[in-house]
């Protein structure tokens, strides 16, 4: 058995892990940092490379509220 | 100064009488190591963040924003990403801590790999880790009363001063243990993260709408992040972002909160309880920090910024606050630290060669505390040129731990020959590459040694689990921790009712 099944956490629904993935990669890969490297281009009256950062963090934090409630619903649904 | 002293008296006290009426009586070792496994989310949480996030947040990473700009929003992707981490491991750990009764984090790899001698391994690296840490926190309080003295203190006074406060605050927790340190943690956290937050926000609305002071006032290379063709090279964020998850959890003072709940609903409950609160607090300071370089004063003493703003704005009220939110904040961190070194003395290495009863492991894990913090105390008065180096030093080398820890929880695979051979090796080559480039490898494309000493760890831990052939009951053994785990597939999977016999 291969290790994303078998040492999967158990009752972690696969969009939860997706997104789990998806934080990591937009919070390490270099590439997109670099992209945002000196860019000061305004968005919503913040520059886009503080941008990035702020929502790199959102995303990571949505991800974990929307993994417990998620969690909780299954369960809930026995 | 009588305000400002006055409001961290008035703060100091408070916290005193919450922890006398809480009227603590600890039954036993576990009770006093890990609070008996009975904190609900909310503590949790508030425990978990005024651990994580020291005193120095305020002044060091506020003082990072104010003169490096935005590179310093790294600090918050690692401290959100590391929760993540937390969701993921808080099943296995909690489950087996409550199985198994384990206390500490060396607990969790003696149990998982079968070996005592990596449960004294871990600790040493823990506790001689740890020590760096404890004494700049103790120092960076100097600054703290520094500022609180209008400047009457000479730092070494103030550093004594500080240092003196959280000594005694240390009569608390070595009477109280985990629980008086997580019931503080709870009134310290709600000052220092909500209280925090709500006077950073103030301040970045004072700075806008008062000052004039916005993103557009800044010089451009508070907008540069290390890239392709810079000095530190272009992996050096990626380095600094993932060495920071990973070894958030190496350290034992923010490993043991998972033993401290009373279930895994709760620990999972509590990471979405504290990343709303952790990223608002997070945004809030870093943009502080950068809007507050352009206030007069600021550029000459970055890591002041936060009292600086705060006195020019509030006056000395506003700065006895600012004074009251980094004590908080603290107080948190020094005592986790303290508490958890002292249980790691009494369990994993007194208690790990020598049968102790309850009573006596609680005797030594206070004696271990009060020793710890007399040392601390004492360094920390002392002139030593090389504590932050030595600090960076043994942050590269416990996040050694990672790799038998992660892999231990998530991986059957995996056996003490790899853990204890790729974690020594991964402590001596951080150490040695820190040593000979200190800060990031040129040669690396800016990998911090930590990062490096990984691979080199990971690849031992890894060949040794696929080489060194494991014995049927080992495999099996291990099978069955894994299976238990499974079993409580529920995101309750609080009870344990087939305990098997403690292996660590």
């Amino acid at each position: 058995m291969s290790f994303a099944q078998k040492d999967r956490p158990a009752s972690l629904p696969r969009w939860v892990a997706a997104w789990f993935i998806v934080d990591a990669i937009v919070a390490l890969a270099p590439p997109l940092y670099w992209a945002f490297d000196g860019d000061r281009t305004l968005w919503l009256g913040v520059p886009a490379v503080v941008l990035y950062f702020i929502a790199v963090s959102t995303c990571i934090a949505a991800s974990i509220v929307a993994a417990y409630f998620a969690e909780v619903r299954v369960e809930e649904a026995g | 100064m009588f305000i400002t002293f006055g409001c961290i008296a008035i703060f100091f006290a408070l916290i005193v009488v919450i922890l006398q009426l809480s009227g603590i009586r600890d039954r036993n070792f576990t009770e006093y190591a890990v609070g008996g496994r009975s904190f609900g989310a909310n503590y949790q949480a508030m425990s978990f963040l005024n651990t994580w996030y020291p005193g120095a947040m305020f002044t060091a990473f506020g003082g990072m924003a104010a003169s490096a700009g935005v590179i310093s929003f790294y600090v918050l992707s690692y401290s959100l990403l590391t929760v993540v981490l937390m969701y993921l491991m808080a099943r296995p750990v909690w489950v087996w801590g409550k199985t198994f009764d384990l206390r500490t984090q060396p607990d969790l790899l003696a149990l998982r790999f079968d070996s005592r001698h990596i449960k004294t391994i871990a600790a040493v690296i823990g506790i001689i880790s740890g020590i760096p840490w404890l004494v700049l926190g103790m120092q960076a309080l100097g600054t703290l009363f520094q500022q609180m003295s209008l400047g009457a203190l000479t730092f070494s006074d103030a550093v004594i001063v500080g240092v003196a406060v959280i000594a005694l605050r240390q009569i608390w927790t070595v009477r109280m243990g985990m629980r008086g340190v997580v019931i503080s943690d709870m009134a310290q956290g709600i000052v220092a993260y909500i209280g925090g937050g709500a006077i950073l926000i103030g301040l970045i609305v004072w700075m806008i709408v008062s000052q004039g002071i916005t993103f557009a006032s800044l010089d451009a290379g508070k907008f540069a992040i290390p890239s392709i063709g810079s000095k530190e090279g272009p992996l050096y964020v990626f380095s600094l972002i993932l060495t920071g998850t990973i070894g958030g959890w190496c350290w034992p003072y923010i490993f043991v909160r998972l033993f401290t709940a009373d279930g895994v609903r709760s620990l999972k409950k509590s990471a979405a309880v504290a990343v709303p609160l952790s990223l608002t607090f997070g945004v809030a300071l870093l943009v502080f920090g950068m809007l507050g370089s352009q206030v007069g004063g600021v550029g000459g003493e970055p890591n002041n910024v936060w009292f600086i703003v705060s006195r020019e704005a509030g006056g000395l009220w506003l700065l006895g606050l600012a004074g009251v939110v980094v004590l908080a904040a603290s107080m948190g961190h020094t005592d986790g630290n303290i508490q958890a070194t002292g249980a790691q003395i009494a369990n994993d290495l007194v208690g790990n060669y020598k049968t102790l009863d309850q009573a006596q492991l609680i005797v030594i894990a206070k004696l271990g505390m009060l020793g710890l913090t007399l040392l601390s105390a004492w360094l920390a008065c002392l002139e030593l040129p090389a504590l932050f180096q030595l600090a960076v030093l043994a942050y590269q080398g416990i996040i050694q731990l990672a790799v038998p820890q992660f892999l231990g929880i998530f991986w059957r695979r995996g056996n003490k020959y790899g853990a204890i051979a790729g974690m020594t090796a991964g402590f001596a080559v951080a150490v040695v590459l820190e040593l000979i480039y200190p800060g990031y490898l040129p040669w690396a494309y800016g990998l911090t040694s930590g990062a490096v000493a990984l691979v080199v760890n990971l690849a031992i831990y890894v060949a040794a689990a696929y080489l060194v052939p494991q014995s049927r009951e080992e495999e099996e053994r291990v099978e069955k921790l894994f299976q238990m785990v499974e079993r409580r597939s529920s995101i309750t999977g609080d009870v344990v009712p087939d305990a098997p016999p403690q292996v660590a």
